[in-house]
């Protein structure tokens, strides 16, 4: 800023009393004898500025011309739109330049709003330097701290947990600086931030000393006394690179903080309460970070943040389920964990229909087992699957890994938490036949069956964990059907270990699983051949490699028959049985990201390589197939962008605050292929979507128009309907209506006329805002070229159009315009806004930097309008 | 997965199906159903049995059969080794369901050559049918009366001698 004031000081103060007189030739006539040259010509230009729509001003400025309504307690908080741009100032007692709060400070700004869950709240910091350094906290209505941006950057950030009402503060953690708050609208992507509600260790900080001192350094080689030279203790690490230091107990905190010279943590200036259950350490961490950041010897300082493990289940049992890391579903599951409008048939022995660990998973199986005496149940084919004793209660544990209840606290964890499982009932108490297992698949597809009924909802996956050796055309052409209407089939390959076809695994169109080990190795018993297609964990129960003391099957739910009846419990198995269910739940996982997922477009991507880990010989093998499934690339490669076509809008709500009347609403493709969108409709009188540019299948930009007139005060919400030829779009509307409405305000304005030649000031007005319009007048000012600027001095330093303050130029900031004055001219209005994205002492609008202005010096002659 | 075999008095081997057997009948001895499963976790592909005569070895095996439940801890059902032995017999290592073993009778017959005759239902699946693709691993724990047997023969409800073994008694 010295800087700029020296740089300034050196161009002519052409301007006191802002006149200039300019000599003219006279002009033609007879008659001799001398005369007095006429003034030269002078004119007029007036025009005005206005602020631009959700321009906010803060109400206590530095500036002195500025108004003044305080805003620094929860009571007196500033009410603001959303969306909105504020334009601010805050100061530490005794810093920033002269003005009205830099002997008192005006430590804290507060700011009540009404937000909508995940719009975003960034605060731009005007005045980057060493001393300034700004926070940012939203907090509820009892003032409660719910969320915090603490960091040293030119930014900060905070996504709104909730739709609500709540109080944003703006704080001055040191020295004094503009800021523009913008909620709502893209602004820049955060800087590294630092927030008490993040995971981090408290007292503990990981640093990094600058190499070039560690080179002058004569201690550089004793780590503790590295630490101790900013109040630190040394536990980790060497120089060089980085260091584990730790702030100890309160006291030596406290230390710590005098040593790097910071206030204790009662003197931060927020007047928002901490919330009672955050660590104050964590507190103190961050306040020590701060300072640590602010030192020339420190390369880099950080919180020491605790890493969590990927999405994983809370079930009792799920650290013993090795085969679900295997195949990386903890990776898939932070995708997706699967839902409840995909269904898998498993069509097995039934499942016991109340073991815990099933319960809610199951939609409205059968029993196709045809003769009783091999059905053990007493009876034919009925619509009861429960497994009445195989004694195996094979199904269970198959279905269990398909989508056992997951993450409930207790059992197993399946695939897919969130597929339904329709249980179908082929084998019997030993065994099935090809007639009962094809009645099954009937059923799962939807097609015609022996039931005499078909689901509700047919299945979008069929698992298969039995086969045996026969051929059957009539299979082969059931498997054809199914495939057709839609179904993935997958099919275990095989316990013998030889290369013989199994059936129906080996059927055209069906999923061919082998059996991989703990240590991703062919399991001993599976079979391998052409047929088989993928791999996936089948365990192989006769080891203990991974030494948890248990075998290493694969766990699942199970079923003891005893004198008492079924009891429900779990069991390590092992088989191309157990594999298969892996592979049927990845399907579901892949189908509930992607809908449209068909058959032939998972064979597609599973010849392709993208579902799946490749083992053995590069490509596809007869051992592995095309590799062990891969979940996490699966649900990837299924959600991509060549698989189907599905309409996206965006944004993805629209937000009109008070004031504004129309944006900008985008509709296209957000996969592949052709997508043709109908027109949007909605459901409020007072709004209207008209093309703005589209093609000629609709993807495109429309506009999306408000219209308050004759609606009262309050809170409007309507839904714009988009229908297309992939799927509908629902895009929510929001909307308020406040008669008391504050007007756009861009903070006191001064607006000067500036010779571009030059860069001199050569008039200046100072005004204040009637209903969002600032209106100017220059007089007596002679011909020539000019350029009209206008902006506010948040920070009374002199300056107009600093970073942080509200800048404007006539007809646009990005392209100032010369005006060749000849005569009185009358502008058009230009907008003055708050623009994020200051970076420096420079305003780049457009990609055109804009340098601060002088202002006018109000006390020589005030030249003030309004 | 460990096991400790202590004070195992016999252990098995070389079973085989063969013609029944003819044995003039003679003392009958008691044969109770212990516990029967279908993942014993069976070491071998071909039957065997195991005869067991103390708490330390039965305890062993009984927690071997039940090694595929996960944390189990449940304690088998208490036997009296001063009047009972116990006897383990293993189908064998199976690649499919459709397996299943259990007694058949309760009272075991006890021929003039001192061999003791347990009878068992022993299912196999039904050639050609479509069975589960899991690894099982039938067992059944018996106990039966001690006496003057010196063999055990494990036959089936066919006639069919399933597993042949000593007691290591004259």
């Amino acid at each position: 800023m010295e800087v700029r004031r020296a740089t300034y000081r050196a161009i002519k103060h052409l301007l006191v009393s802002f006149y200039i007189t300019v000599t003219v030739a006279g002009c033609g006539g007879g008659g001799g004898g001398s005369s007095t040259p006429p003034p030269p010509a002078s004119f007029t230009i007036t025009g005005g500025v206005i602020a631009a729509a959700g321009s906010v001003a803060d109400g206590d400025v530095n500036d002195p011309n500025a108004a003044f309504i305080p805003n620094n307690t929860i009571a007196t908080a500033q009410d603001i739109p959303s969306p909105a741009s504020v334009g601010g100032y805050v100061n530490q007692p005794g810093s920033g330049d002269p003005g009205r709060s830099r002997a008192a400070g005006d430590e804290s700004d507060l700011y009540r709003i009404s937000l909508l869950a995940n719009q975003q709240i960034t605060l731009t910091i005007g005045d980057i330097s060493s001393s300034n350094d700004l926070d940012l906290f939203l907090a509820d209505l009892d003032g409660n701290v719910i969320a915090s941006s603490e960091g040293v950057g030119s930014t900060e950030t905070i996504i709104s947990p909730a739709n609500g009402t709540f109080f944003i503060e703006v704080c001055a953690f040191g020295g004094a600086s503009n800021y523009v708050l913008t909620v709502g609208q893209d602004t820049l992507a955060p800087s590294s931030t630092l927030s008490v509600l993040d995971d981090f260790v408290p007292g503990e900080m990981v640093v990094r000393f600058d190499d070039a001192y560690l080179a002058r350094a004569s201690n550089a080689a004793r780590l503790s006394v590295l630490a101790s030279a900013v109040g630190l203790s040394n536990k980790a690490g060497a120089p060089g690179r980085e260091m584990l230091l730790g702030a100890g107990d309160a006291g030596q905190t406290a230390n710590a903080a005098q040593a790097l010279g910071i206030s204790p943590s009662s003197e931060h200036s927020s007047v928002l309460v901490r919330n009672a259950n955050i660590d104050s350490g964590k507190i103190e961490t961050i306040r020590l970070i701060k300072a640590l950041r602010q030192r020339p010897d420190i390369k880099y300082a950080d919180l020491n943040y605790i890493i969590h493990p990927l999405l994983t289940p809370n079930d009792g049992f799920y650290p013993l389920q090795w085969h679900y890391p295997l195949i990386n579903l903890p990776q898939a599951w932070d995708i997706t964990t699967g839902d409840n409008s995909v269904v898998v048939a498993v069509i097995d022995s039934g499942v016991i229909l109340s073991h815990p660990d099933l319960q809610g998973r199951l939609v409205q199986g059968y029993d196709f087992v045809l003769d009783p005496v091999s059905a053990a149940d007493g009876d034919g084919i009925d619509n009861n699957p429960d497994d009445p004793g195989s004694p195996v209660f094979h199904g269970t544990h198959v279905a269990g890994t398909v989508g056992a209840a997951t993450n409930n606290g207790s059992g197993v964890s399946g695939v897919s938490w969130g597929a339904s499982i329709m249980p179908l009932r082929a084998l019997g108490g030993q065994s099935g036949t090809s007639y009962d297992v094809m009645q099954a698949v009937r059923y799962a597809a939807g097609l015609d069956n022996d039931s005499g009924t078909i689901p509700a909802q047919k299945a979008d996956v069929i698992n298969l964990s039995l086969g045996g050796y026969g051929f059957s055309l009539a299979e082969q052409d059931l498997v054809t059907q199914a495939r057709n209407a839609g179904v993935i089939i997958v099919a275990a390959a095989g316990n013998d270990d030889i290369d013989t076809p199994f059936y129906p695994a080996s059927y055209d169109g069906v999923v061919s699983v082998s059996a991989v080990d703990i240590n991703k190795n062919k399991a001993p018993y599976s079979n391998f051949g052409t047929a088989v297609d993928v791999a996936a964990p089948g365990g192989n129960s006769s080891r203990d490699i991974n030494g948890d003391g248990n075998p290493d099957g694969v766990l699942s739910a199970a079923g003891d028959a005893t004198p008492g009846g079924i009891q429900a419990s779990y069991r390590f198995l092992n088989g191309t049985s157990m594999a298969t269910p892996h592979v049927a739940g990845v399907a579901a996982l892949m189908k509930t990201v992607n809908p449209a997922l068909t058959p032939t477009i998972f064979d597609n991507l599973l010849v392709t390589g993208q579902l799946a880990e490749d083992l053995g010989q590069a490509g596809r093998d007869d051992i592995y197939g095309y590799g062990l499934i891969d979940a996490h690339k699966a649900v990837v490669a299924a959600g991509g962008a060549d698989v189907a076509p599905v309409l996206v809008a965006s944004p993805a709500a629209l937000n009109y605050g008070a004031v504004i009347t129309g944006l900008s609403l985008t509709l296209g493709n957000g996969g592949g292929g052709a997508l043709t969108i109908n027109a949007p409709t909605d459901d409020a009188s007072w709004l209207v979507v008209t093309e703005d540019n589209v093609d000629a299948d609709k993807n495109g930009t429309y506009v999306v128009s408000v219209d308050r007139g004759g609606l009262g005060d309050g809170t409007y919400a309507a839904t714009i309907t988009v229908t297309s030829s992939a799927n509908t779009v629902f895009v929510p509307v929001v909307m308020q209506v406040s008669s008391a409405a504050a007007p756009a305000n861009a903070g006191f304005q001064y607006i000067i006329l500036i010779d571009p030649g030059t860069g001199d000031t050569v008039d200046g007005v100072a005004a204040s805002a009637v209903n969002g319009r600032y209106a100017y007048s220059f007089t007596g000012i002679p011909a020539g070229t000019y350029t009209v600027f206008s902006g506010s001095d948040s920070n009374n330093d002199g300056f107009i159009c600093d970073a942080g303050e509200s800048c404007g130029s006539f007809l646009t900031l990005s392209q100032p315009t010369e005006i060749n004055l000849g005569e009185n001219l009358s502008l058009n209005d230009f907008p003055t806004s708050y623009v994020a994205g200051f970076t420096g002492q420079s305003v780049e609008s457009g990609g055109t930097t804009v340098q601060p202005y002088r202002r006018p010096d109000l006390n020589s002659a005030l030249r003030q309008l309004q | 997965m460990g096991r400790l075999w202590l004070c195992l008095l016999l252990l098995l081997v070389s079973a085989c199906k063969t013609d029944a057997v003819q044995e003039p009948a003679a003392a009958v001895v008691k044969a109770t159903l212990l516990a029967q499963s279908s993942f014993c976790q069976a070491e071998s592909t071909a039957p065997f049995m195991r005869l067991l005569t103390d708490d330390v070895a039965y305890k062993s095996v009984y927690s071997q059969a039940r090694a595929s439940v996960p944390g189990n801890t449940d304690s088998p059902p208490a036997v009296d080794f001063a009047r009972f032995s116990v006897i383990a017999v293993y189908m064998g290592r199976r690649r499919t369901s459709g397996y299943q073993l259990g007694l058949a009778s309760q009272s075991a017959r006890v021929g003039e050559n001192k061999n003791l005759h347990l009878l068992v239902s022993w299912s196999e699946p039904p050639a050609g049918t479509l069975l589960a693709q899991v690894m099982t691993s039938p067992c059944m724990l018996v106990t039966i009366q001690k006496g003057s047997y010196s063999g055990i023969r494990v036959i089936d409800e066919q006639g069919n001698v399933r597993i042949t073994g000593n007691t290591g008694r004259e």
